[in-house]
């Protein structure tokens, strides 16, 4: 293409064109990839943890959930890494969600870190139910932008299940159901649109 | 009736080119322009600066993995003036489109 003047209708022709190929290219680039990095690996460690529990009955192994972190650190060092050639609104607004959603777990550490210390015991129980609804909300608004309705409903698990642990579920119980929510509103539905994608 | 003249900067095959694919994403850089609108590097350069220049197009330079990239954004004003160019273009092609 050069810098050369062209007739009306060729304009109109070359704008629909440039449209169409800026569509098409971005229709298959939905990153995935994150969700089914973070959806595993909560399911691997709800496991690991609730027969480590189950067998030892050491409840300090709930510690062991801090080991999410991993994935997230990977995670932006890979991000940090790779050569982004478009950015679409579709992209920065899921980025975005994810984003608040980050801060409001990270909050939450920190309000439960403040509140334990002035009470003289610091209790992350709360996290469970509380990371369930957040993730779950997350994902919902995720299925409201990209338009995927497996993101959008499956959560309604999530809640059900966060409500069940704060009123019935003993706690190492929580583990296995935190990892089952996890692998039904995010695992799945990521693989399901994985699929529609191929 | 007065017909409103086509705004010279987007009247050019190269500009038009990269304001439309600007259009539909937040933030592009300099090999995906290049490779979609299939010019070589100094014209797109060129063409990128007196965008940014007229205020079309946002340049924004970086250093990302020690490699310099360069990544545009289209400006409100230069989504103001597309809208304008596309309206005068269905003025002039009234009867036909």
């Amino acid at each position: 293409m050069k810098d050369k003047k062209i007739n009306e209708r060729e304009s109109l022709e070359l704008i629909s064109e440039m449209i169409s190929r800026t569509k098409q290219g971005i229709a298959m680039k939905q990153d995935y990839n994150r969700f089914l990095l973070y959806g595993y690996a909560v399911v691997i460690v709800a496991l690991v943890l609730w027969l480590l529990i189950r067998v030892t009955g050491d409840g300090r192994f709930m510690f062991g959930w801090f080991a999410l972190f991993l994935p997230y650190l990977w995670h932006m060092v890979a991000d940090s890494r790779k050569e982004k050639h478009v950015v679409t609104y579709v992209q920065s607004m899921v980025e975005n969600v994810w984003k608040v959603i980050g801060s409001l777990f990270g909050l939450t550490i920190l309000a439960l870190l403040c509140v334990g210390w002035g009470m003289g015991r610091i209790d992350f129980a709360l996290m469970m139910p509380l990371s369930l609804i957040y993730a779950g909300i997350g994902m919902a608004m995720t299925g409201l932008v990209i338009r995927e309705s497996g993101f959008v409903w499956t959560p309604l698990v999530g809640l059900g299940v966060a409500a069940y642990m704060l009123v019935a579920s003993p706690v190492n119980d929580w583990n296995l159901l935190f990892g089952a929510s996890f692998l039904v509103f995010m695992v799945i539905p990521v693989h399901v649109a994985r699929n529609k994608v191929k | 009736m007065i017909i409103k003249e086509l705004d010279p900067l987007l009247h050019s095959q190269l500009r038009l080119a990269i304001v439309s694919l600007l259009l539909s994403v937040e933030e592009a850089d300099f090999s995906y322009l290049k490779e979609h609108t299939e010019a070589t590097s100094g014209n797109l350069s060129i063409q990128i600066d007196k965008l940014s220049a007229a205020g079309y197009i946002e340049v924004r330079k970086e250093i990302v993995g020690k490699k310099p990239r360069t990544s545009c954004r289209l400006t409100e004003r230069g989504r103001e003036a597309l809208a304008e160019y596309v309206a005068a273009l269905k003025e002039y092609l009234g009867g036909v489109l």
